[in-house]
């Protein structure tokens, strides 16, 4: 009997969804099993059948995606990074005509939007990296830089706020040059408030966490070295929390359904939560014990990366092409991204390099105290690199092995240098090398 | 309801809309992923583009901003618009949440909606509809991320915390895996987290917990709410209090009740209290004057 999650004798609604989907899993688990004779070092990444999904997607979408028009910049990004990230090269073609198409999204008051439609962070975030992936001085010297967003980080005008809009803010100033005080101030305070009872982070003061707000709260402490402002101990027994039993792939909140995205949102937690916890070991706080031990021994990510991609090599491959939430789902552009730079961030292990510990020993902050009113140097921002000696590929290497992902900016590590170059210059990157 | 697509006139047919040129999306000559809109909908963004640049704030323009929102219920710029026009038209603002209550319906997890919502009761100052509007959605998906979040904000707003702990306590009692009503719980108690709890609510709330820890041992959500509960507001005492519970819960002591045994959240749990209670105990030692003083400081403040 495959261990499913114990309803305790008492079924409610969450239980009975939750069994369903177990049993779809471990069913096509077992299939897995049965056909391939190496187990699931037989489960291959279908990457044929993913980039004409993919390129189908860029050719052109149906009535049915008429619900991603407001969002547009999105429909560049997923399908470009998913490319990037599988190491396919993009022609010239293809970037000459995302740049013109996005210059005609981008708006006469700055940022980008839905064609026609208001700026949106978001949408302009997307923008931003569909640019960079893209990576073309062409690409760089149309984005509007001084007209970019405010500090005020509503999604629009008028619209609603929330860590993700944080997120996106910074991440947009960060990549074009252009954080100042006036747009980190109270950004941290704002996100330590987010961090539930919990442990997780949810998109406002006192909203349910979420993996998706998780990550986005998290990248954006990162960048602001500010991640002190969280309990991370409460942060880390949460994210962990979020990787399924039987499952092997993420949920986004306590009792939901695993879900093919949270590979990223939640997988990609991870890296930043090591990188957390080693900074506040080597500021010798007070630590969670626990958590020394996986420092000392060097055990890696408190998540089992093999089981995620079991889950993902398995369930969340469509036949056709694409990938997808869960199995009794449809492939979308979002997902194929979203699960695939889970699969990347999987499959690296990233470390912070010595230079941004020494930054901040020496204006060390209390918890609760951090300011994000300094923002951070170059080096810092410089400071994520690929460990190549620990990579962990479930499969056939040929066929499943991805370009790393940068934690933060989530595209893949060989596409960040080159905008820091442009927006910051040469001189000043090389020095931070 | 939802337009049919049978029941669709062209707006170029209508004699109220024949004073206006629409202005065509212009996407430039080989466009990355276009869309292939419905006919329905390129019209309606057509016609869109010409009322938003003549800055129309009229009630066409609203009707218009409706059958947008429909065919795209995500479309943000739509709503902003839509809440100029009826901030200009001053129009009734009732029939407005009659809209969003029928479009919530077919949309419930939209962020525009939510929003819009929200904007339009700030301006009528009236929650009296809100609650019977969410819970009606809540009945149909008790987790939607959105309705949560917007009831916090009616809530808090509008000072409406009577009533709100049964309500929670009823969806846990029909849910006891829940975690969003969870949230709410302590959201409600702690008065969003504004307030702290006094020594019978928190007795009272780890009772609750320890109730719903027996009833399904494998259900995270009471664990998680207990040890947040006793992070911020439990003294030694609370803490012993659910070291011993746990471990009669895990049978620990006398290996009783199997399923309880074999929680893996009644272990964290009562590992995070033991260390807890160490960690208490060998600052103890030499910490003992620094807390009383911590201690006499935080009250003096708090009087
Ligand atoms: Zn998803």
């Amino acid at each position: 009997m495959p261990p499913y999650t114990p309803d305790d004798g008492l079924s409610t609604s969450t239980s009975r969804q939750q069994r369903v989907v177990e049993e779809d899993i471990q069913q096509l688990l077992d299939h897995h099993l049965a056909k391939h004779p190496n187990g699931f070092e037989g489960l291959t990444l279908n990457r044929e059948a993913h980039i004409k999904f993919i390129e189908k997607t860029l050719r052109g979408l149906g009535s049915n995606s008429q619900g991603l028009d407001p969002g547009r910049p999105w429909l560049f990004y997923w399908p470009l990074n998913s490319l990037a990230l599988m190491d396919v090269e993009i022609a010239d073609d293809l970037k000459t005509r995302t740049v013109a198409t996005l210059a005609r999204l981008q708006r006469p008051e700055g940022g980008y939007g839905g064609p026609d439609q208001l700026p949106h962070l978001a949408a302009t975030y997307a923008a931003v990296l569909s640019l960079a992936i893209v990576g073309t001085p062409e690409a760089f010297a149309s984005i509007d830089r001084m007209k970019q967003p405010d500090g005020s980080f509503t999604a629009h005008r008028g619209g609603e706020v929330d860590v993700r809009g944080s997120y996106c803010a910074i991440v947009i100033a960060t990549l074009l040059n252009l954080l100042t005080p006036e747009l980190t101030a109270n950004v941290s305070t704002f996100i330590a408030r987010c961090q539930t009872y919990e442990g997780g982070i949810g998109s406002r003061p006192n909203v349910e966490a979420h993996s998706g707000y998780a990550y986005c709260g998290l990248a954006t402490l990162a960048i602001l070295n500010s991640l002190d402002v969280l309990d991370i101990p409460a942060l880390l027994h949460w994210s962990a929390g979020r990787q399924m039993t039987l499952e092997g792939g993420f949920n986004g909140r306590t009792n939901k359904l695993v879900d093919g995205c949270y590979s990223f949102w939640a997988g990609a937690t991870f890296p930043l939560l090591e990188s957390a916890v080693r900074r506040s070991w080597s500021h010798h706080r007070p630590l969670d014990p626990k958590f020394e031990m996986f420092l000392e021994d060097d055990m890696g990510y408190l998540y089992d990366r093999r089981r995620l991609q079991e889950y993902i090599l398995g369930c969340c491959q469509a036949t056709h092409g694409g990938l997808r939430d869960k199995p009794e789902k449809f492939p979308d552009p979002y997902h194929t991204c979203y699960v695939l730079a889970g699969l990347a961030a999987s499959q690296h292990r990233l470390r912070e390099d010595a230079a941004i510990t020494t930054t901040t020993t020496e204006n060390s902050k209390g918890p609760m105290e951090a300011d994000s009113d300094v923002p951070p140097t170059l080096a810092d921002l410089l400071s994520w690199t690929v460990d190549v000696v620990d990579e962990c590929v479930l499969g056939p290497r040929k066929d499943n092995l991805l370009r790393a992902l940068h934690p933060i900016y989530a595209i893949p590590f060989n596409r960040v240098t080159a905008v820091f170059r442009y927006f910051y210059g040469d001189d000043q990157v090389q020095a931070c090398l | 309801m939802v337009k049919l697509e049978d029941s669709y006139v062209p707006l170029s047919q209508l004699p109220e809309w024949s004073d206006v040129t629409p202005i065509p999306q212009d996407d430039g000559p080989h466009p990355v992923a276009p869309i292939a809109y419905t006919q329905e909908y390129a019209e309606a963004m057509d016609y869109l583009r010409a009322v938003m640049k003549a800055r129309e704030l009229s009630s066409r323009a609203l009707e218009l901003t409706e059958e947008i929102v429909w065919l795209n219920a995500g479309h943000y710029t739509a709503w902003a618009y839509r809440l100029d026009i009826l901030k200009h038209l001053n129009v009734d603002l009732y029939s407005e949440l009659d809209f969003l209550s029928e479009f919530a319906e077919v949309n419930p997890k939209t962020y525009q909606l939510w929003h819009h919502r929200q904007e339009i009761v700030k301006l009528l100052n009236d929650p009296s509809r809100e609650h019977d509007f969410i819970a009606k959605l809540l009945a149909t998906d008790s987790k939607n991320f959105h309705a949560w979040s917007y009831r916090q904000w009616v809530v808090t707003q509008f000072n409406q915390w009577d009533g709100e702990l049964p309500y929670v306590a009823q969806l846990i009692d029909e849910d006891v895996r829940n975690n969003s009503a969870w949230n709410q719980r302590y959201f409600v108690l702690t008065r969003g987290s504004t307030q702290d709890l006094d020594r019978d609510t928190l007795r009272r709330e780890i009772d609750y917990c320890l109730e719903k820890m027996a009833l399904a041992p494998n259900n995270e959500c009471p664990f998680a709410y207990c040890r947040g509960l006793l992070k911020k507001f439990g003294t030694h005492d609370d803490w012993l209090l659910i070291r011993a519970q746990l471990r009669a819960l895990g049978g620990v002591a006398n290996a009783g009740d199997v399923a309880a045994a074999r929680s893996q959240y009644a272990w964290g749990l009562l590992l995070d209290t033991e260390e807890h209670l160490i960690r208490e105990a060998t600052e103890e030692e030499g910490l003992t004057a620094r807390r009383a003083e911590v201690r006499r400081v935080r009250t003096n403040f708090r009087v």
